[in-house]
């Protein structure tokens, strides 16, 4: 067991340093550090943003509002999810409003937003947009996967409703919510910052992307890509150790 | 003194099918009632009306309304995500404080021969494991009565003999009501008080009879026994079974 983790992380190393020689191999090539800068002036830019006045705002602001979006589509979607799963005509009834959100080009629905709701709420929009159907289908075969005896049996010894919501409804559902959050989170993530370069709010990764762009100052551009990924990779592996804690009885077996 | 329970004129259909039609039963307080006839002629069903999972379209159930059950189902139906240990206390704690609940927990695990796998999931136990611990889950849980549906059903001889045996050894101890259902004579023999032998559907009662021996005295050379093995055998062939 102790080795395969370990050769996993070796595999995941070489990948990012076969990654990286191909960037340097390619900038060296392209040799114009304006437009293809290579990995070290990308990383010194890295750290003058960290050390620069508006980072943390910039950085806590989207966060924010990745936060915001996810939590929203968290709490819609478990809750339309499960009713759902309970009832066929509620899903039914969805079906067609889950298509057509599926379906919208999200450049269609930031522009709209942005006219509707302003420059601060799209991106929150946005993101929750994305990663509401992803949120509510898991919940909905979460909830479908319930094993309806278990329930029966709990009835049978008198089991009140609240213990069978904890004790067989949360832990037969968590393993379908928990691969939900983490990929709803990540396109969630990327959406919202990808609505701040339209919507512009003050202190946003979007904008500060777009304000690097405009200057072609291609490192910065890079800098603040490289760490949405960060934040991003830093988060999935947050859920997937509360995963780990909540499910652990899948993993002892 | 108490007495006996009864159904009285139960009338239970699906759509087209009629299941029970003025069905009518005696259930004997603290005895094994055992319920025995071919697969789907309404046994479950019976279990599900008794216990509340399903309801009558007609009929007197005197008074099962009061009663509190403990089931054990053809699979063990333990929850996968907790242990032994759990499993035993998910259904006892609305009844008991927590210190009382671990003596009786140990008690009952200690009875099936299991306190050893009391912190292991129920995806490591063996299939007859599983019903032990669903038999000590019964046992643990204060109940009136007790429903056992085919529990030994996919359970090898061997484990099964040894199952009845600690099923057996659990009662003694603690003589509750028990309505046990099977579609195995041989089964029904060794544990039942009473015997109801089901017909297909609609259910009708062939055959009733009561045991007097006791259980450690069972086996299928016993001319009691093997009397009525072969009387039930024979009502089975005339009606086809």
């Amino acid at each position: 067991m102790k080795t395969s983790i370990t050769e996993n992380k070796n595999i995941y190393f070489l990948s990012i340093i076969v990654l990286l020689i191909i960037w340097k191999t390619a900038s060296f090539a392209y040799n114009n550090e304006a437009l293809l800068p290579s990995p070290e002036s990308v990383i010194i830019s890295m750290i003058n943003l960290l050390q620069s006045a508006d980072f943390i705002k910039v950085l806590c602001f989207t966060l924010l509002r990745g936060f915001a979006g996810f939590i929203l589509s968290l709490i819609i979607g478990s809750i339309l999810g499960t009713w759902a799963g309970i009832n066929l005509y509620v899903e039914k009834f969805l079906t067609p409003l889950l298509s057509v959100i599926k379906s919208t080009p999200f450049m269609s629905v930031i522009l709209l937003s942005l006219l509707w709701l302003g420059s601060e709420k799209t991106p929150i929009f946005a993101g929750f947009l994305v990663s509401f159907p992803i949120i509510y289908t898991n919940m909905l075969q979460g909830t479908r996967s319930i094993d309806k005896s278990l329930i029966e049996m709990a009835r049978v010894y008198g089991i009140d409703r609240l213990h069978i919501l904890k004790d067989i409804f949360f832990p037969s559902t968590a393993p379908f919510l928990f691969a939900g959050i983490a990929s709803a989170f990540s396109i969630g993530w990327k959406v919202t910052v990808g609505a701040e370069v339209l919507s512009q709010p003050k202190y946003a990764i979007g904008t500060s992307l777009w304000e690097s762009k405009i200057f072609i100052e291609v490192e910065i551009l890079l800098a603040w890509t490289i760490y949405t990924i960060l934040i991003s990779s830093l988060i999935e592996i947050f859920i997937k150790i509360i995963e780990k804690k909540a499910i652990r009885w899948k993993h002892e077996i | 003194m108490k007495s006996d329970l009864s159904i009285i004129d139960l009338n239970k259909s699906f759509k087209e099918l009629k299941v029970f039609q003025n069905l009518s039963l005696q259930i004997p307080l603290n005895k094994i009632t055992c319920i025995l006839g071919p697969s789907g002629c309404g046994k479950t069903t019976l279990l599900n009306i008794l216990c509340g999972i399903e309801k009558a379209d007609s009929g007197i159930l005197n008074d099962f309304s009061v009663l509190t059950f403990s089931y054990v189902f053809q699979d063990a139906r333990l929850l996968p995500w907790k242990t032994v240990k759990e499993n035993l206390d998910f259904v006892l704690k609305n009844k008991y404080a927590p210190s009382e609940r671990y003596g009786r927990i140990e008690k009952y695990l200690d009875m099936v021969d299991l306190q050893d796998f009391k912190d292991y999931y129920p995806n490591k136990l063996s299939g007859g494991m599983k019903q032990r611990v669903s038999i000590a889950r019964a046992f643990a849980f204060p109940s009136d009565m007790l429903i056992m549906d085919e529990p030994f059903k996919g359970l090898d001889v061997k484990t099964k003999k040894n199952i009845i045996q600690k099923f057996l050894e659990l009662w003694n101890i603690d003589k509750r009501t028990v309505i046990f259902v099977t579609h195995d004579i041989e089964e029904c023999l060794m544990i039942a008080e009473k015997i109801i032998v089901f017909s297909q559907l609609p259910a009708r009662v062939l055959y009733e009879d009561t045991l007097n021996i006791t259980h450690n005295e069972r086996d299928m050379e016993n001319e009691q026994i093997s009397k009525i093995a072969e009387h039930i055998n024979k009502i089975f062939f005339q009606t086809g079974y």
